[in-house]
């Protein structure tokens, strides 16, 4: 069953990279990734509802938590593909992107999906760190494919930084080994996280703790947490929109992820690996705010935004507890669903404007009502206002940093939320209520985009105004699965 | 043995510092490479019995970092390197002061302070975490895109000892991943050089310092 997962993107990859014509390049797309994300639906909530582990497999499984990310990956990942199909074609209509080059477009998105499936599907430490390796090297390809200077230069940029920054990772994976291979034998069987959990408190704490900071620092470059983080806006903001939405939606939760699990087995040997996981949050927030305040150009905007949203995941999960793992949780969740569509959404703004400074698009509620009304409402939903499920996540969170950490810390951390609110909510304003340069055609009719991007608002919407018992019971056997430190 | 492939292993990785002919640092690349799969296929065959996993390591890197990654960097070099000399971001002397440095610091405060709870008798684990530092540094010390891949090899390549100095080499399936990786990886950023030298004539980093902010 897990093995399906990776196999329907692989192959829709190589239906995709056939030579036939567009058309049926779209149709083998949208088959794909319907297919895929069903499975991964599927798949996530049998194993949410159960609440153990179902289908073991040799390399490949799916617990509570992976079932999370593989519900993200699904759900994000289908929009993605599918909007994909009119973007491009907005695309090749303005001559920017060749018609020929389209199918392997669409085979590299699926293929970037499917090795995010591997990564947060794999038992294995090492099967981990080749797959979110092969994250970086898939989508490289895909931030760089409209081959301007800049574009390249953010490609080049993002797969330098990022495999140099994974090295470190598997030094911390090679100090891990060290210490299990003591406790469980150097079969390859003791990278196993299923078999590493039950003994995590008797591996050796400082070798766990040097372990952790290298996982920390090499998956960390890959989650754009703040030092780390530089190559995210560059490639953010030259990719193709759908890609764009992929890194921040799916790419950065995977590698949040790695972290989260590596926090999971050092925990249990010290409050060390938590601490720091405050402190790189912390600043990641704190380092995001002068970006995000002076920025120009849109989807820079949005990617400091994510580097912020980062910081509250990880935040969340230094914290821990009940409340800080709900939180982080939520967060991971209801921040993919409204940045994507965030992105998505700026991605049609840009194509219309063929530009993506902020003072040059003006007037795009009298342009685009119905797109710029959902840009409108996920940005106040990414800045954390009520209705919308942000609001309670981050509110999870807050409360847990006045209680656990110290009201410093609580205090920095609504600080930060409520200037960023403040600096997205101006430029939102600016584009928004705004005159609309005569030469543009006004209005636009409903569409199948607009459907896609309607669908992940609602879900935020839905889980701010009610959420149901039986979404709380999934969530809360995550969360005392994760309290347990992963053992069933 | 082991010691004289270790020794010409970290010699490689500082004489590249002094280097700055590209086709010269490919030679020394694949140099360090072979003394790394000699080094595997040593400690394969002088344990009580033949360690197959360690002959396949041996026989990999033998055949992916010896032979094809260097013959891909050659042909893709005699493309794209437009002067035989990379412009350096530090000169060669101070470059190559550094890497002893470096080096030196391995030796003397990393390994016997920092990471004393790793017991690795082999004098194996500080020479290769000497050489992930100076691959880290090559790539900071050269102002070329092409020689950043060849720094990331570098540092792959002392990855890869650390993993055969602490825990007697990672498990096969995981090696096997990583060595699929590098050798994607590697293809991947060739082409990558390749548009970059079409599109911006050059290949220095110099040029791809737009995007700020």
């Amino acid at each position: 069953m897990l093995y399906l997962l990776l196999l329907i993107p692989a192959l829709t990859a190589v239906a995709c990279f056939l030579p036939l014509n567009t058309r049926w390049w779209e149709r083998f797309n949208v088959v794909g990734s319907i297919l895929t994300g069903t499975a991964a639906l599927y798949i996530s909530l049998r194993t949410l509802q159960a609440g153990s582990p179902l289908w073991p497999g040799r390399f490949l499984m799916v617990d509570e938590l992976s079932a999370v990310l593989v519900f993200i990956i699904g759900v994000i990942g289908t929009i993605c593909c599918l909007y994909t199909v009119t973007y491009l074609r907005v695309d090749r209509a303005n001559g920017e992107v060749d018609s020929r080059k389209t199918g392997r477009f669409f085979g590299l998105l699926h293929l970037f999906v499917g090795t995010m499936y591997l990564a947060v599907l794999a038992d294995n430490l090492g099967v981990m760190w080749v797959a979110i390796e092969g994250t970086t090297i898939v989508s490289a390809l895909l931030v760089g494919f409209y081959g301007t200077r800049a574009s390249l230069e953010a490609a080049w940029k993002y797969i330098i930084i990022c495999t140099v920054g994974i090295t470190f990772a598997m030094l911390g994976i090679i100090l891990t080994f060290h210490a299990a291979s003591g406790i469980l034998g150097a079969e390859e069987i003791s990278l196993s996280w299923r078999l590493l959990y039950p003994v995590a408190s008797s591996l050796n704490p400082s070798l766990m703790k040097l372990a952790f900071v290298f996982v920390l620092v090499g998956y960390g470059t890959k989650a754009g947490l703040f030092p780390m983080h530089t190559w995210l806006p560059d490639a953010h903001s030259q990719a193709p929109s759908p890609v764009s939405a992929l890194l921040s939606g799916v790419l950065l939760n995977c590698a949040v992820y790695a972290i989260i699990r590596f926090h999971l087995l050092a925990s249990a040997t010290g409050g060390f690996s938590g601490r720091i996981l405050i402190l790189f949050g912390i600043m990641s927030m704190v380092g995001a705010l002068p970006f995000i305040l002076v920025q120009k150009d849109i989807k820079r905007l949005l990617a400091y935004s994510s580097v912020e949203h980062m910081g509250i995941i990880v935040l969340g999960v230094g914290l821990g507890g009940t409340l800080g793992y709900t939180g982080a949780l939520l967060h991971m969740v209801n921040h993919a669903l409204g940045k994507s569509v965030l992105f998505l959404s700026a991605g049609t703004l840009t194509q219309i404007y063929h530009s993506k400074l902020i003072p040059r698009i003006k007037g795009i509620g009298q342009l685009l009502p119905i797109t710029s009304t959902i840009f409108m409402a996920s940005l106040l939903a990414i800045g954390g206002s009520p209705p919308f499920g942000l609001f309670i996540s981050e509110l999870n969170v807050a409360t847990r940093s006045f209680e656990a950490g110290s009201s410093g810390l609580g205090f920095i951390f609504l600080m930060v939320v409520a200037v960023v609110f403040t600096g997205m909510i101006y430029f939102a304003g600016k584009m928004y209520f705004s005159d609309l340069p005569s030469r543009f055609p006004r209005g636009e009719r409903f569409s199948a985009a607009h459907v896609l991007m309607l669908l992940p608002v609602c879900l935020l919407v839905l889980q701010g105004v009610y959420m149901p018992g039986k979404l709380q019971g999934m969530l809360s056997k995550v969360v005392s699965y994760m309290i347990a430190g992963g053992v069933n | 043995m082991t010691e004289v492939l270790a020794f010409v292993f970290l010699m490689a990785g500082l004489l590249m510092l002094s280097g700055r002919i590209v086709v010269k640092n490919i030679t020394l690349l694949m140099i360090q490479s072979a003394a790394l799969s000699g080094i595997a296929f040593y400690l394969g065959l002088t344990g009580s019995q033949i360690s197959w996993h360690m002959m396949i390591v041996g026989g990999l890197t033998l055949a992916v970092k010896v032979i094809v990654l260097p013959m891909l960097l050659y042909r893709t070099a005699i493309r794209v390197v437009v002067h035989r000399e990379v412009p350096l971001s530090i000169g060669m002397v101070p470059s190559l002061l550094i890497g002893v440095l470096l080096v030196g610091l391995t030796y003397v405060y990393i390994v016997p302070v920092l990471l004393i709870e790793i017991h690795s008798e082999t004098l194996l684990f500080p020479v290769a975490l000497s050489t992930v530092l100076l691959g880290c540094f090559f790539m900071v010390s050269r102002r070329s895109a092409f020689n950043q891949i060849i720094g990331i090899i570098e540092m792959e390549n002392g990855l890869f000892l650390c993993a055969l100095a602490v825990t007697g080499g990672m498990p096969l399936i995981i090696e096997l991943g990583i060595f699929f990786d590098l050798l994607v990886g590697a293809m991947v950023m060739g082409i990558m050089t390749q548009k970059i030298r079409g599109t911006f004539d050059t290949l220095d980093t110099k040029e791809l310092s737009r995007l700020k902010g």
